[in-house]
């Protein structure tokens, strides 16, 4: 299939596209229940509880430094069922493909998701393949729904954060966003910035198996750190208070938010996850997650402050304040993408 | 009582709206002499609170032999008068001449000729709450005067170094105030009963406290007390003269003295020791920005700095305000380094208490004197927060059991030529009330920066104190609490929310969510620097044709686009937007405005010049070559790329462009810079032509262009011609004359841009607001070009023109119902 390339007829549900899921997604990562090519898939030892979830992909460019869109769809939906406390074990993984894309190209996306799918030990049941003219879609996006299996009575959540709880992060922030950023404008960072993805369900469920009192964990994908915590602040209703300085941002990340103008708390992450728990397990947690190459920046980055701390209109249900170095405490506050300046 | 508010236009405004008593029709009986004998109700309105009127009105009824009464009923005051008609016009003269304080004298009603015969003689009656549909005029704090100060230090008398000492010309007013009208027993005062001694002195019309509110003295009067560390403890007993003695010997050992003020703490220390100023500087968290200082006496301050007889009254006012002013050679061998450094003024202020200038005389020294609070916290004013501030903050702390409702920093402004400029309004201006258009009940949320808030209600406004940069959750919470204080003394409830556009303004959600609790309210979006303009416009008086000119660092525009070189036409209520600067990226956003480096290399790379020279030219010690490289990046690719129009952006550029100004340290650093390097090179110039030469550089010649319905000003040749023709500096101070006369021809390049303007749309009236006019230089040059041709520069002399006034115009935007 050298130097082929996405036609219109590949999504017409005929041969053409019978031929593309024989010949390069089974290939891939087919298995005894993809390999029916049924309708629908039937999940079978089913027990516990599950979590369901669904995403869309679409990333630009597809390939980026320390991963694709591909891996990046597995790694998203893992996280996501990960972060409520479940393992991964099923997946629904559909393509819609822009006419001409070069198939070579579609075929080390689809690599990249069986390698990937393989570690993170979850299975693609179900998909669905549509092809859209040229210029209708940038090059490809891969929607994805995801089905995991909860472990633990209660699934993680934001109602579950007390008043007290040490706030977590699993790693240092920013490096999938400004990586993606560099590559897609050509910026010279003058130093190699990986995209930090990673799978999360492995750090969690050894929180979980080792015996920390995890009441939430959110990752922090779109919007970053700031926007996840302003987002449970909301929703728990509680304040939080973070310390800047404690919140691990490589060298890299911050020369590259200070030349762009960009806050690294804002900046997207595929391999990062907020975590709340006990204070008294702090310690052990952070014992737990620097084993994890994905965990070994991992740090206490604030508290909970409780419900209702700071008395102002300008903080809604729960507010995140944030104190620098010198203990002066900021309102942290939604940056639109094209963050404005406010200042004079 | 001496009213020494050196009036501007605003004053002006206000007297031309006096109404004059109407003129009686009435037959007038005539008494035995065959004078003919009136009774009149007189109603007295403006700032008529805790300025001993009513004394004063009846010490001048009975000098007149007038019969009567006067009360306060809160907003205003109310009289009663009769007595033969020469003697009853004579006590409104009187009145009249006390102009700055009392706008207002209407004639209410003429009495039946036989009123008040029953009384003898002129009474002062209880006070009275009075409801009234338009905001309360509030008493202004006055620093203390000098008949008190002579009594403070004359040890015959009985108030000899009684630190509270104030009387009916002086002390706290608004700060102490929990209720109107403006009595003892609404105020701190209220759980300090007078003494037998005191009330003696308060009944006797012979004596200067006469009917003074705050009458009080060492038996009956607050206390003073004092917190140090555990090894400088101060025993409850101790004497003011005890505790006064700790602080000096503080203070002289290098020491920071907090000390509680009229409505405030503040932070002192010796400005002569460089050690102590450094060490209150890390303590503050404020490593550069200027400190003020507090100094003995007026002698003191013309030692320090060149004190214009205007600048003078300001410094003796009643307001006691800081006074930025010319830094004399003198000045620098007198202070240390730390307290003002690379800046051409210095801010100096006399006391305001009894308490200060026993401090200060004592040292007799200058000290550094700055609000207590880390930087960008608002100012405490708590015992417990300056208490626990011990030794963080300063090292002993000087409190008393007076307990202060309404907080304020201490007031900036700034002389020049005649004309006031307020950079900071706040104790002794935020009383004042403004007249705009009748709508409703309305508050104001301010912009996000220099944060005030203002209400208007029933045709007047008030504009609160200075509060600070809102995205400090402390100083949220004191705005929010301030707000509530205002609201409750003022009985006030909004009907409608005024805000800036700015959509991630933190003020802006705020007023948002305000606006949805349980009585839905009206949000009105007023645009940034047409909120400046609606600010002079009730604070100045404007012909109904005028051209505005609203040059700030950045404020949100129509387009989304980041304005501040607005030119707005007003024309019979119109507002038009007819000019501003050709636009300009900002690399980086944030922190453009941080890195004025980056400001040159956009305005290069708009200006069409090649990398090569950029990335050669640009480079400077601090600034590499890579750095460089990194933001032309931005530029090329649009990324990060916010689109400004911001004169003061202009300022940062060129700051760097000439003195490699890498860093704005606090707000409007670089600006300084240029500033200071430009006011060295006026003075060299007039030298140079005092020796018959020339040394002029060519000015930075904005040209007019037109785009639309809008005219833009080109930037782009000028800066081209300064980019290859300038020289380098990296020091202000030390500047080659080249750099001085290139720094002085760009402000005059753009004073020339201004009446250009002017010319332009043929107006004789430019109103000037946004923080660029608040550049000493900038404001002289436009007022020598202004006269020959006979336009009027008009700016008010007691709201900011940085975003602290914005506020007040938002407040007066027009209610569309
Ligand atoms: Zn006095
Ligand atoms: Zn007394």
């Amino acid at each position: 299939m050298k130097d082929a390339r996405i036609l219109l007829t590949h999504g017409s549900g005929g041969e053409s596209t019978r031929d593309l899921i024989r010949q390069l997604f089974l290939p891939g990562y087919g298995n005894s229940q993809l390999n029916l090519l049924t309708d629908g898939a039937v999940l079978t030892n089913v027990t516990a509880q599950q979590v369901f979830t669904s995403d869309s992909y679409v990333v630009n460019p597809p390939f980026f430094p320390g991963g694709d869109i591909g891996a990046l769809a597995v790694i998203g939906t893992c996280n996501d069922l990960a972060v409520m406390g479940a393992v991964p074990r099923w997946l629904s993984l559909s393509f819609i493909l822009e006419e001409s894309l070069p198939i070579e190209r579609l075929e080390k996306i689809v690599q990249s998701i069986q390698r990937t799918a393989a570690e993170a030990g979850i299975t693609i049941v179900t998909g669905d393949t549509k092809v859209v003219e040229r210029g209708k879609a940038d090059r490809l996006f891969i929607n994805t729904a995801g089905i995991g299996e909860l472990h633990i009575p209660q699934a993680l959540t934001p109602a579950r954060i007390q008043a007290g709880d040490a706030i977590l992060v699993s790693n240092d922030i920013g490096r999938h966003g400004i990586a993606v950023l560099a590559s897609r404008e050509g910026i010279n960072l003058e130093v190699d910035l990986l995209s930090d993805m990673a799978l999360l369900h492995p750090l969690i469920q050894a929180l979980l198996n080792q015996g920390i009192d995890l009441h939430c964990a959110r990752d922090l994908t779109r919007g970053g750190l700031g926007g996840a915590l302003l987002e449970l602040a909301d929703q728990c209703g509680q304040d939080f208070r973070l310390q800047e300085t404690r919140v691990p941002v490589s060298e890299t990340v911050q020369a590259a938010c200070e030349l762009l103008g960009f806050d690294p708390l804002f900046i997207a992450n595929e391999g990062c996850c907020a975590l709340f728990l006990p204070e008294a397990q702090v310690a052990d947690a952070l014992a737990i997650l620097r084993e994890f190459s994905a965990g070994r920046w991992s740090a206490q980055i604030g508290t909970v402050l409780g419900n209702g701390t700071v008395k102002s209109a300008a903080v809604k249900n729960g507010g995140v304040f944030l104190e620098n170095a010198y203990g002066v405490e900021r309102l942290l506050a939604w940056h639109t993408v094209d963050q404005l300046p406010r200042i004079c | 009582m001496q009213i020494n508010e050196p009036c501007q236009n605003e004053r002006q405004h206000k007297d031309s709206e006096q109404s004059e008593p109407q003129k009686s029709d009435n037959m007038m009986p005539t008494d035995i002499s065959g004078v003919a004998s009136v009774a009149q109700h007189l109603i007295l309105r403006g700032e008529v609170q805790g300025i001993g009127l009513r004394p004063r009105v009846k010490r001048w009824a009975d000098e007149l032999g007038l019969r009567g009464w006067i009360c306060n009923q809160g907003d205003q005051v109310a009289l009663q008068v009769a007595g033969p008609a020469p003697a009853v016009q004579q006590l409104q003269d009187q009145l009249r001449a006390l102009a700055c304080a009392v706008d207002i004298i209407e004639l209410d009603h003429d009495l039946a000729p036989g009123a008040l015969s029953a009384q003898s003689g002129f009474a002062i009656l209880p006070g009275e709450p009075l409801h009234v549909d338009r905001l309360y005029q509030v008493p202004a704090d006055r620093g203390i005067c000098e008949t008190c100060l002579l009594e403070f230090h004359d040890p015959a008398d009985r108030r000899y170094h009684y630190p509270f000492i104030s009387c009916n010309d002086c002390g706290p007013r608004f700060s102490i105030l929990t209720a109107l009208p403006f009595a003892r027993a609404n105020t701190a005062y209220a759980r300090l009963p007078p003494c037998r001694k005191c009330q003696e002195d308060f009944a006797d019309p012979a004596n200067r406290r006469f009917h003074s509110e705050l009458i009080s003295c060492e038996v009956c009067g607050p206390r003073l007390s004092g917190v140090g560390l555990a090894d400088i403890g101060v025993s409850a007993d101790a004497t003011p003269d005890d505790l006064i003695r700790r602080a000096l010997a503080c203070l002289n050992g290098g020491g920071i003295v907090g000390l509680k003020s009229l409505s405030g703490m503040q932070l002192l220390a010796r400005a002569d020791n460089e050690s102590a100023v450094r060490r209150l500087r890390e303590r503050k968290q404020r490593p550069c920005k200027p400190l003020a200082l507090l100094v003995p006496s007026l002698a003191w301050a013309q030692r320090l700095a060149q004190v214009s007889e205007a600048a003078a009254q300001w410094l003796t006012s009643p307001q006691r305000p800081i006074v930025l002013l010319p830094k004399t050679k003198a000045a620098d061998t007198q202070l240390a380094p730390s307290v003002a450094p690379d800046v051409p003024d210095l801010g100096l202020m006399l006391p305001v208490t009894a308490l200060q200038s026993w401090l200060v005389e004592s040292v007799d020294a200058p000290l550094v004197c700055t609000s207590a609070n880390v930087s960008d916290e608002p100012i405490l004013f708590a015992n417990a927060d300056l208490e626990t501030a011990v030794g963080t903050l300063c090292d002993f702390a000087l409190l008393h059991d007076l307990e202060i409702e309404f907080p304020q920093d201490d007031s900036v402004l700034m002389e020049n030529q005649g004309r006031t400029t307020l950079l900071r309004r706040a104790r002794g201006f935020c009383h004042t009330a403004f007249p705009v258009p009748p709508g409703e009940t309305t508050l104001a949320v301010g912009g996000d920066l220099k944060n005030t808030f203002a209400l208007a209600r029933g045709g007047v406004a008030v504009l609160g104190p200075h509060l600070g940069d809102l995205e400090s959750v402390k100083t949220l919470q004191r705005r929010d609490w301030l707000l509530d204080q205002f609201s409750a003394l003022q009985d006030f409830t909004p009907r409608r929310i005024c805000v800036d556009a700015h959509p991630g303004y933190i003020s802006r959600q705020q007023a948002q969510r305000l606006s949805q609790q349980t009585e839905p309210l009206g949000l009105q979006v007023v645009q940034h620097h047409r909120a400046h303009l609606l600010a002079n416009h009730v604070a100045c008086p404007l012909p109904s044709r005028y051209l505005a000119l609203m040059w700030d660092g950045n404020g949100y525009g129509d387009d989304c686009t980041l304005w501040g070189s607005e030119a707005f036409l007003v024309d019979a209520g119109k507002i038009t937007r007819v000019a501003a600067l050709a636009p300009f990226p900002l690399p980086g956003g944030v922190q453009a405005l941080l890195q004025p480096w980056r400001l040159a290399l956009s305005l290069s790379f708009a200006a069409g010049i090649s990398r090569a020279d950029v990335l050669q030219r640009l480079v400077s010690n601090t600034v590499t070559e890579s750095q460089l490289a990194a933001v032309w990046q931005l530029l090329e690719k649009n990324l990060n790329c916010p689109i400004s129009c911001a004169m003061g952006r202009l300022f940062d550029a060129m700051s760097y462009l000439l003195l490699g100004t890498e860093r704005n340290e606090y707000e409007g650093h670089a600006p300084v810079q240029l500033q200071y390097c430009a006011q060295r090179g006026l003075e060299d110039s007039t030298a140079l032509q005092r020796d018959g030469q020339g040394g002029h550089a060519a000015p930075f010649a904005i040209q007019l262009r037109t785009e639309g319905d809008l005219l833009v000003g080109d930037w782009q040749p000028a800066w081209r011609d300064f980019f290859y023709g300038a020289s380098f500096s990296v020091s202000a101070q030390n500047a080659p004359a080249s750099v001085k006369q290139q720094a002085l021809a760009f402000h005059r390049g753009v004073a020339d841009w201004a009446l250009a303007l002017a010319h332009r749309f043929n107006v004789d009236h430019l109103s000037l607001s946004g923080g660029c006019f608040q550049n000493r230089l900038l404001q002289s040059l436009l007022l020598e070009r202004a006269e020959p041709m006979a336009v009027h520069l008009m700016w008010p002399a007691t709201v900011p023109l940085n975003d602290g006034g914005l506020a007040l115009g938002q407040v007066a935007f027009p209610d569309p119902a």
